[in-house]
């Protein structure tokens, strides 16, 4: 008989089960004016409005179509008028915007 | 010690030629918004490389003009100097066209070297070369430069002075401005510096001029930096008919890059840099070198990043050929790895901190895991495993 030999090899470790690992940089919602183009121009930011200086770029992405809730996103990374960059994308599937880091 | 140079003139023209029978003997002009080489016919008729286009064009309205393929020079280039490197251990690449061979230590005469390697040039690759032997780089450059191809020129130690005395000033490597105020000076060749006083020459243009003082005087003390070879994994794959659509490119350079990872030069090493290429239809190159953030041995995440950068900045006509480099092999991944047990000494302290830490109603303590680092979708790279 062949012994199983993974119960013990893994005895020392601390079990790494679901519970144990929590996501990060989880898209955050986040309210967005756009034109009638779909293009950002202001972004709600926890206490107050601003706009979008210009768009640096935009990318898509299509994944997961075979589940039973596709990824469809269209990202934008704007330059606000504060100075500041930021990565939002608009759920194309839901029809929501969300900000999160995305790094290439 | 003796150095040879090898000047292969216009040798952009002379690449395009060789691919394109279709030219024949019609006048060429390689560039886009400038000249960047030309025919030997077009500069008869008075058109310089660095000139406008435009200008070059209302010159001579019968030029063939073609846009540059750098990709396909560099690679013919490559193959001069593979040629090279089988006649001498050292050498040297210059500009397109031109290099330099230390003889030192080989038991060779200069003129039988020079003459072999002129026809092995003309027969093996269809170029046509000059060649200078002398004992310095600048001796030997203008040597090469001044023979008609096809013909090798032996500078005899301590006579580079007398052959630099009658040329130009224009041979010298010195600026315009430099160029300019010679002139003004009156002093039109390079045996008119020879003549003068260092310290009077040296006063009026610091230390380019000594430099220029010491070449007109046939001094020449710079070395010949041998290029380091750098072994690299190239894949090509020619398109059945001209791809416009992104997909199509993408397909063939994900192909390329599984396939130049799979191939057994690159005996396992990790990849620091990967470079795309396209022969564009109708002439022209597209390249794109994606430098990856730390060395790389799985293509899949290979892939991603070349992917990434490619939709960012596709080529932007059909394209022919292409073609996936990977350069910057190396043996480890460039990250550090721990010492002994280190690294389990310093999970068990952090640990240890963690529980203190969780003892008193701190935050908790987590350390950053890799999940599906090569996904498109940014939550699914990593997660934070918790170390309470």
């Amino acid at each position: 008989m062949v012994t199983d030999t993974r119960t013990a090899r893994g005895a020392g470790r601390p079990e790494l089960t679901a519970g144990r690992l929590r996501p990060l940089n989880s898209p955050q919602p986040l309210e967005v004016d756009a034109d009638a183009n779909g293009v950002p121009v202001g972004v709600h930011l926890a206490a107050y409005r601003c706009a979008v200086e210009s768009v640096l770029e935009t990318w898509r992405i299509d994944d997961e179509w075979w589940r039973d809730q596709p990824v469809s996103r269209v990202y934008w990374r704007l330059f606000l008028e504060n100075g500041c960059a930021l990565d939002v994308y608009r759920d194309v599937v839901r029809g929501r915007w969300y900000k999160q880091a995305y790094t290439g | 010690m003796s150095i040879a140079c090898v000047y292969i003139p216009r040798f952009m023209v002379e690449a395009e030629r060789q691919r394109r029978k279709e030219i024949g003997s019609r006048l060429v002009l390689i560039g886009d918004a400038r000249v960047l080489d030309c025919s030997l016919g077009a500069e008869t008729v008075g058109i310089r490389t660095g000139m406008r286009m435009s200008e070059a064009i209302a010159l001579s309205h019968s030029a063939v003009v073609l846009p540059p393929d750098g990709a396909h020079y560099g690679r013919r280039f490559e193959e001069v100097f593979g040629l090279l490197g089988e006649l001498s251990p050292e050498v040297e690449p210059g500009d397109p066209g031109l290099a330099y061979l230390s003889l030192a230590g080989l038991a060779v005469e200069a003129q039988p070297f020079a003459d072999g390697l002129i026809a092995s040039l003309h027969r093996r690759l269809g170029f046509m070369a000059g060649v200078g032997v002398a004992g310095g780089k600048f001796a030997a450059r203008v040597a090469a430069a001044t023979v008609r191809p096809g013909i090798a020129k032996v500078v005899p130690a301590g006579e580079e002075r007398a052959l630099l005395a009658p040329l130009p000033c224009t041979y010298l490597p010195v600026d315009e401005a430099m160029l300019w105020r010679l002139k003004l000076l009156g002093l039109e060749a390079i045996g008119d510096i020879a003549a003068l006083l260092l310290g009077a020459f040296q006063q009026q243009f610091g230390p380019q001029g000594k430099r220029c003082w010491e070449l007109a005087q046939g001094t020449d003390d710079e070395p010949l930096v041998p290029r380091a070879t750098e072994s690299s994994v190239v894949r090509r794959l020619e398109m059945p008919a001209p791809a416009v659509a992104l997909e199509a490119i993408l397909a063939g350079l994900e192909r390329l890059t599984h396939a130049a990872y799979g191939d057994d030069s690159r005996q396992g090493r990790w990849v620091r840099k990967a470079v795309a290429r396209a022969a564009l239809d109708g002439g022209g190159a597209w390249e794109l070198p994606v430098a990856f953030r730390e060395a790389l041995a799985d293509p899949k995440a290979a892939w991603f990043v070349i992917k990434t950068a490619v939709t960012r900045r596709p080529p932007e006509r059909p394209v022919e050929e292409l073609e996936i480099e990977l350069v910057g092999l190396s043996g480890e991944s460039g990250k550090q790895a721990a010492l002994f047990e280190s690294k389990g000494k310093l999970r068990r302290q952090v640990e240890e901190a963690a529980r203190h830490l969780g003892a008193n109603g701190k935050p908790a303590i987590g350390r950053i895991v890799e999940v599906e680092p090569w996904s498109r979708i940014p939550e699914r790279r990593a997660a934070l495993e918790d170390l309470n």
